[in-house]
């Protein structure tokens, strides 16, 4: 039984926001989209992008939207089941060495750009070498230790590592990893190439075209490596600027997908009461997203850990998880996602919702109430990149108001936002959305770890929070092939750093898609949005 | 035409000092929305972006290239802004044109209608229904409009310029475009609308007053050659002062109206570029309005003088 069955139950209908729900994301996704059926050939899939991507360009970006609509015309060597385990895609089979030194890529023999020349290993070679080493937002750090790329044939493809990539498998996949033709690149200025704009790759659809402030188009590639995919004639990308506006377009038809995320999360929630529409957080796990309250150190009073411990006494997360977020969040228990199997513990200190003590441990801080019952007055950032950090602002004033703080909230937009708290560091504290990723040292380690105190650096550590221990548990997690170990390296560092407390990881937010019942198997993995829709098929 | 001239610049160093003060810089939105950012990268773009230099040097370069025409590349596009510009220019035009002939007509229309009948019941009707379009905001008509006639009913398209990738040429391609016009035209012109039956109303009331009204009438002229032809074109020149003013001022764009509905317009591109500090391309789209609006006022004058003969150009 999923949500929306749940919510049909009469009874329950109108307690829609309060619903119990066990925080298992799988508990919220129908289960219809997944299973097979007999995949249809034909048909105009709409997907709602936003916002407007400012290039097409995907081997070195880290912006959704520019990974979203590419990743149907470049891919990657691979992708990932919901294990994360690799699944081939460009690359057939692969084989790694016993001490994870040496990746060899077994490539498709049919693979052919859309201008006719074949798919090779030089391609693979250039892309890693050119690109992700040397362009890529995060690739500059994931891809550090590879020493080299062999490309013995045009169909083989070896990784020679200087020290293992524990998460290398996860950096291969088309949110990081897409491929794209040297005999187009080599030789230019990557960044500026015209191509970059009517992109050229492997993938089952072709570029056709790029109405700015309106939409783009891709046309299925009947030349296919992988017949008789991809079922789809044509997908158009629409760029509906306003939440409402998505909104009505998926409750009358005109989208038939859109995510993550596409509408404020109260939307969210009527939308999955809609007969035709389905709201998924299955297919969203890579993002692995908290929302993060995060201390400045240098603030006199909030710099002091029995403060921020007694702060943390005073939030009710699982109200906050499902009143504010509508149910879309969970209880979080420490910095890391639960999503990040890996290295996740829950075996961490924790601070329960109890007024008395946060307000006991406040007097022991030295902080009594003053004139009105106040102790302190702190302001609180809220983030505006989506409506409910405002929401989640507005109930820590309340809550913190309760035990003697009084809270002001800020919100300016994102612009000026990220210049005053990763440039200037003039704030108290702010909520914050933070991406993880799939795994902790690619997405969650920048905002502890004291090497990324990089003033003017956006998603930085920018709470200037310092631990030697730490610091060195992320450094041999960079480099850790054993799992075991490396996990236990991760659960000293939640444990340290829920002592610490340098912020409050207030919730796990699932991410959510809505879709049409009419879209059939596009939920295949983890991050389904950027897989290559090849096997997207609609119903009738 | 120096007043001209010397405006535009005094507004385009206003724009430019003015948006320079708001916190944060193109880079900083580039770096935070990709959520990772490499110090090295950076630096690179702040340079690419002429960011490093001291504001003076900044500005003079600016106008420099402004006095070239050359209004430089949009830092996020990575194209010229005039070709951005040009390109969102033909649907912001189109949506204007239906938006504001559409409300001087029927303002029009319904201020001549409530003059006639004033103090009956087809003025209290109109008068009401005017108050009532003044007070909407527009976004939430907008919203209204969405819902009822796309999402309910599903007659309309909830937004867009055109149904995408249908390849319609000529009359069904007009007709498609005219499909996707109707709702942003009735929101964004329901507001002007409003203002300008309550404007003729008056006008016609001030001029039914006047003593050459009363003599026409008494050499027996009908009612409607008097309100017609007496009344009506001495009572359009507020009229086209104020549809001279909007129509300077909105051809930047509606911001709220093209938002709501997807239409790709100038509005959205300017608010856009205000959110990723876009310098260039943000100063262009407003250079662009400033000009429009000093020409239209020249075009106003030059239809009072077809309006009224008795105002003349160059003599005071």
């Amino acid at each position: 039984m999923n949500r929306r069955d749940l919510l049909k139950l009469g009874a329950l209908g109108s307690l829609g926001s309060v619903l119990p729900w066990d925080g298992n994301p799988a508990s919220l996704s129908g289960a219809r989209a997944q299973t097979g059926g007999q995949p249809r050939r034909g048909g105009t899939l709409t997907y709602a992008l936003t916002p407007e991507p400012a290039t097409l360009f995907t081997a070195n970006t880290v912006s959704n939207p520019v990974i979203i609509f590419g990743s149907k015309i470049n891919e990657a060597l691979v992708r990932l089941d919901f294990d994360y385990n690799m699944q081939p895609v460009l690359a057939e089979s692969w084989d790694i060495s016993s001490d994870r030194l040496t990746w060899k890529f077994n490539l498709r023999g049919n693979a052919k750009w859309h201008d006719g020349r074949d798919f090779t290993s030089g391609d693979v070679a250039f892309t890693c070498n050119e690109v992700w080493k040397k362009l890529h937002g995060r690739g500059i750090n994931s891809f550090r230790n590879v020493a080299a790329v062999e490309t013995p044939d045009p169909k083989t493809v070896i990784f020679k590592l200087s020290a293992p990539i524990p998460f290398l498998h996860t950096v291969l996949s088309a949110h990081e990893g897409t491929v794209v033709a040297r005999h187009i690149y080599e030789g230019t200025n990557i960044l500026n190439n015209p191509v970059n704009v009517r992109p050229i790759g492997t993938g089952p659809f072709l570029f056709r075209e790029w109405a700015r402030g309106s939409h783009l188009i891709v046309d299925r590639n009947p030349n296919y490596w992988d017949p008789p995919k991809p079922y789809l004639d044509r997908i158009i990308f629409r760029l509906i600027p306003d939440a409402a506006g998505r909104a009505a377009a998926l409750e009358n038809g005109e989208i038939l997908l859109a995510g993550p995320n596409p509408v404020p999360l109260g939307d969210t929630e009527r939308l999955g009461r809609v007969p035709h529409l389905e709201v998924f957080s299955r297919g969203q796990e890579y993002f692995a997203a908290l929302i993060y309250l995060q201390f400045n150190m240098d603030h006199p009073i909030l710099g002091r850990a029995e403060v921020r411990r007694a702060l943390h006494h005073a939030i009710n997360q699982e109200f906050l998880a499902r009143n504010v977020m509508f149910g879309f969040g969970s209880v979080a228990t420490g910095p890391i996602s639960p999503e990040q199997k890996q290295a996740y513990t829950a075996d961490v200190p924790r601070y329960p919702f109890d007024e008395a003590r946060a307000n006991a441990l406040l007097d022991q801080a030295g902080l009594p109430r003053g004139a009105g019952g106040v102790r302190f007055s702190i302001t609180l950032d809220a983030y505006t990149l989506g409506e409910h950090y405002v929401r989640i602002g507005e109930y820590l004033r309340q809550a913190f108001g309760r035990v003697g703080v009084r809270t002001t909230i800020r919100t300016e937009e994102p612009a000026a936002w990220v210049r005053r708290i990763f440039t200037n560091y003039d704030y108290d504290c702010t909520t914050m959305g933070a991406v993880l990723l799939a795994d902790p040292t690619v997405g969650m380690q920048r905002f502890f770890y004291s090497g990324s105190i990089r003033q003017g650096l956006p998603f930085s550590n920018a709470s200037k929070y310092r631990n030697a221990r730490v610091d060195q548990l992320f450094d041999l997690c960079q480099v850790e092939g054993d799992p075991a170990r490396r996990a236990s390296y991760w659960h000293e560092i939640q444990r340290i750093i829920q002592t610490d407390l340098p912020l409050i990881s207030l919730a796990n937010w699932h991410y959510t898609s809505i879709a049409n019942k009419r879209v059939r198997d596009w939920v295949v993995s983890p991050h389904a949005m950027m897989e290559n829709w090849a096997g997207v098929w609609l119903e009738s | 035409m120096w007043q001209g001239a010397i405006t535009i610049v005094a507004i385009a160093i206003f724009n430019f000092c003015l948006i320079h003060m708001a916190p944060g810089s193109p880079v900083d939105v580039l770096a935070g929305e990709s959520g990772t950012a490499d110090p090295a990268m950076m630096e690179e773009l702040t340079r690419r972006f002429n960011l490093d230099q001291p504001f003076h040097v900044q500005l003079f370069s600016y106008l420099w290239n402004m006095a070239q025409l050359n209004l430089g590349q949009s830092y996020r596009d990575n194209q010229p802004v005039v070709t951005l510009i040009l390109a969102r220019l033909p649907a912001t035009l189109l949506l204007m044109a239906s938006a504001i002939g559409a409300a001087f007509l029927f303002g029009l229309l319904l201020g001549v209608v409530s003059a006639r009948f004033v103090g009956r019941a087809a003025d209290e009707g109109i008068s009401f229904f005017a108050l009532v379009s003044y007070a909407t905001p527009t976004f939430w008509s907008g919203l209204m409009l969405i819902t009822l006639f796309s999402v309910k009913l599903g007659w309309l398209p909830s937004s867009g310029m055109m149904t995408i990738g249908s390849d319609k040429t000529g009359l069904a391609f007009m007709l498609d475009v005219g499909r996707h016009l109707i709702l942003p035209t009735l929101s964004l012109s329901l507001f002007y609308m409003a203002i300008y039956t309550r404007l003729m109303r008056a006008s016609m009331l001030e001029v039914y007053g006047l003593d050459y009204v009363r003599s026409a009438r008494a050499r027996g002229l009908s009612e409607a050659r008097v309100a017609f032809r007496h009344v009506l074109r001495n009572a359009l020149l507020p009229m086209v002062t104020m549809v001279g003013v909007q129509v300077g001022s909105i051809l930047g764009g509606s911001v709220v109206v093209e938002t709501v509905y997807g239409w790709p317009g100038l509005g959205r591109l300017a608010f856009e570029s205000v959110g990723r500090r876009d310098y260039n391309l943000l100063l262009a789209i407003l250079l662009f309005s400033s000009v429009m609006v000093i020409v239209t006022n020249l075009v106003v004058d030059i239809i009072y003088t077809l309006l009224d003969p008795r105002i003349e150009h160059g003599k005071k």
